[in-house]
């Protein structure tokens, strides 16, 4: 199990980050993700793998004052 | 051939000193004797050099006052620039650049109802009183205006302890109860120790002491803050470092960056309160008083807690040498410097000194200034009868109100003013 | 100074438009033209989590060459907004970003004191730090040696369009710092932040007031001319205003001698 801007979910057959930032609808290019409060740059969303209790943020800019 | 190359140099060094004091506007001969004419021609020591044991704290405050100083063009300034600085609540350095020049001579009227306004609005009517007490007349420097001169030849005195007791016990006495230490500017004479325990003694009389002493150290300054006191004044005397430099011919004094980060110094030290002035009528006065006003415009900005105070002392005859006059600084330039301070630091404390009669003065007073002492002298031992005569020391100026404090008193009041013998009281 | 030598400039990043645009609460189709009605050379943006099934690409709809300012809203205390920042940072690719941190739900008032420890640690981490606050003289003193780039102080509690409220304290900014101070929240109309700038202000932030507006471009280009007009009226110095009642008081400067 982990835990996903706040949602619980399965691994299941995700390998890695950039894969569950994929599956989940987003382009990399847009979002940014942190893993138990680091953030893991662009380019190694692919070589960190997800491990069981790990809590992600993925994050993107929205319109704001 | 090597002699006549020796007396080619002579020559032209002559010429040099000649070439430079006609280029320069703001020579006060007034000064100068033939004695202090040779003495100019020595080999002295490089002024702009710290010497050993002095603290450099590399501030950038000294840069930026003279950097402002250098570009200060007082003509180019007009009368709409003195407007719109008049009109101005809150003033700035242009402001103030504007108030100094030749430009606001025909506003000195309307400065002077303004800047008694800006008094009355941080003031009140009050007005506060302090004498100085001179505890040593040594001295190691060479400046060639001041009676206290190392080779001015006058009575030299130090008070002791029971001395400067007994001193104190009569200012008390009279009911003043801020109190002004001063010294002569001999380290070695009058140690920071000696110092610090005439602080001590005057805690025991006074409620607020200041100090004007030679430029020591931030941790020498924390002592004597630690010893009681609260206000330090150095006068830069002047901020033109060439100039600075042909009227200090010898001495600690002699090294102006020393000198000119003194305040900060005492503000790292922990005072509350550092005092500023040119002595006017050395150079320029217009930029001396420029410069003045931004040292402690910056000061208090980098040190928004710093108590701001200035004075405005115009150059007097001393002994030995009765023709010393403040060249072109008359009484309405000196005015105009008041209200030009007054209307660019509103809070700041102004002293105006006993080197000015009673109508200058309180007329002063009356208008922009907000400190004044009374029953002054300038020589040491001066304050009580019980100092023998022999071990009373010579004045550094003459003085051109010897009132006494009962009389000022009455003249504030008569004024409409309202004495105030102190409005803070130390607490360490 | 002469006009086109005019730029604000945030630690040696120079900008010649003095608006600073927010994104907030309005449809973003009309963020590009809003932008570029108002001339704005800086538009702030907040870091939220992304929704799941995609998200619109803000990006999409700012001019290129506009500078993105990430804020920290919904940061509670320093901690969170560095964490924002960060975030932040590695999104946009800039140094910029504006702390915002606030502890109260209902006015939104900024907590000054954990802005300036956010300020001190971003600062430190080479951040360009734009830090909103409520005008106090001793908290931009503080704010300015933690480094941060400017001062935003707040004319009236964020969104409610009120104006000036703050006048008087803003003025001490503007008179005792030697940074930029941007006035940030509460201005409700162009008059006002052409008053803001005539007092010397650097640059004015608004969002709500054009967001709130019948028209959001046209809104965001009366804001843009207002700006630069109060801009040039306090470059060129104000006339004088002659004070009703004249006072003749006896002459002070009669006892002059010489």
């Amino acid at each position: 199990m982990i835990k996903v801007n706040g949602e619980e979910m399965e691994i299941g057959s995700l390998a890695n980050l950039k894969e569950l930032v994929e599956s989940q609808g987003y382009n990399p290019q847009l979002v940014v993700c942190e893993v138990n409060l680091e953030i893991v740059s662009r380019e190694k969303l692919q070589d960190r793998g997800l491990e069981e209790g790990d809590e992600i943020e993925i994050v993107t800019f929205m319109q704001g004052g | 051939m090597s002699e006549d190359k020796e007396i080619n140099t002579a020559l032209k060094e002559n010429m040099d000193i000649k070439a430079a004091m006609s280029e320069d506007k703001h020579i006060n001969t007034s000064i100068l004797s033939e004695e202090i004419l040779e003495d100019l021609k020595s080999n002295r020591i490089d002024h702009m050099t710290y010497l050993p044991g002095m603290e450099d704290i590399h501030s950038d405050i000294p840069e930026r006052v003279i950097a402002a100083m250098e570009a200060y063009d007082y003509d180019s300034y007009t009368a709409s620039d003195v407007r719109a600085a008049l009109d101005k609540k809150n003033r700035g350095p242009e402001d103030f650049a504007a108030l100094l020049s030749p430009a606001a001579r025909p506003f000195l009227e309307e400065m002077a109802q303004l800047a008694r306004k800006e008094k009355m609005e941080h003031f009140g009517n009050s007005i506060n009183f302090f004498t100085p007490i001179y505890i040593a007349n040594y001295c190691a420097n060479y400046c060639i205006y001041c009676g206290f001169n190392c080779h001015n030849k006058i009575k030299r005195a130090k008070l002791n302890e029971n001395e400067i007791r007994e001193e104190m016990e009569a200012i008390a006495a009279t009911g003043l109860q801020e109190i002004l230490i001063l010294t002569g500017e001999s380290k070695q004479m009058s140690d920071v120790h000696y110092i610090g325990q005439a602080i001590k003694i005057a805690r025991e009389y006074f409620k607020v002491i200041g100090i004007e002493i030679y430029p020591v150290n931030s941790d020498e300054y924390a002592y004597l803050h630690e010893c009681g006191a609260d206000y330090v004044t150095v006068f830069q005397e002047t901020y033109n470092s060439d100039k600075y430099e042909s009227l200090h011919l010898a001495g600690n004094k002699r090294i102006f960056p020393y000198r000119i980060n003194a305040q900060e110094r005492a503000l790292m030290g922990g005072m509350r309160g550092v005092g500023f002035a040119a002595l006017l009528g050395l150079d320029d006065f217009r930029k001396d008083a420029f410069a003045t006003g931004m040292h402690g415009y910056l000061l208090q900005r980098k040190y928004p807690r710093a108590e701001i105070a200035f004075s405005c002392p115009r150059l007097r005859p001393i002994i030995n040498n009765d023709r010393i006059n403040p060249m072109d600084v008359h009484e309405t330039e000196l005015l105009q410097v008041v209200l030009a301070y007054r209307l660019f630091m509103p809070f700041a404390s102004i002293t105006v000194s006993t080197r000015e009669c009673k109508r200058v003065r309180d007329n002063l007073m009356n208008i922009a200034a907000s400190k004044i002492s009374a029953a002054s002298d300038t020589g040491v031992g001066a304050h009580s009868e019980k100092v023998d005569k022999k071990d009373k020391g010579d004045a550094q100026f003459e003085i051109d109100d010897d009132r006494s404090v009962e009389e000022v008193l009455e003249d504030m009041r008569a004024l409409g003013l309202q004495p105030v013998m102190n409005d803070y009281v130390y607490c360490g | 100074m002469e006009i086109n030598d005019d730029y604000l400039d945030l630690k040696g990043h120079k900008f010649k438009s003095r608006f600073i645009l927010g994104s907030g609460k309005y449809s973003i189709d009309l963020i590009k033209a809003a932008v570029e009605n108002a001339s704005a050379e800086i538009v702030t943006v907040a870091l939220r989590r992304a929704n799941q099934g995609g998200v619109d690409n803000i990006f999409d709809y700012i001019p290129k060459d506009v500078v993105l300012l990430p804020n920290t809203s919904g940061a509670r205390n320093a901690e969170e907004a560095i964490r924002i920042a960060h975030l932040s940072r590695e999104l946009s690719g800039s140094d910029f970003v504006k702390i915002e941190i606030m502890r109260d739900s209902k006015y939104l008032l900024p907590d000054n004191f954990e802005t300036i420890k956010a300020t001190e640690k971003l600062a430190s981490e080479g951040f360009v730090v734009m830090p909103y606050m409520y005008p106090d003289l001793n908290v931009a003193r503080d704010l300015r040696d933690a480094g941060a780039a400017c001062i935003m102080p707040l004319a009236a509690p964020i969104g409610s369009n009120r104006g000036l409220e703050t006048r008087a304290f803003i003025k001490i900014l503007i008179d005792e710092l030697d940074l930029p101070i941007i006035v940030d929240a509460g201005i409700g109309s162009p008059s006002q932040a052409c008053q803001v700038m005539e007092m010397g202000a650097s640059a004015v932030m608004a969002n709500t007031a054009i967001a709130t507006a019948g028209n959001v471009p046209a809104m965001a280009e009366a804001f843009a001319q207002a700006i630069k007009a109060g801009r040039e009226a306090y470059l060129a110095g104000l006339g004088r205003i002659v004070k009703e009642g004249a006072s003749a008081s006896s002459p002070l400067t009669g006892y002059l001698r010489d």
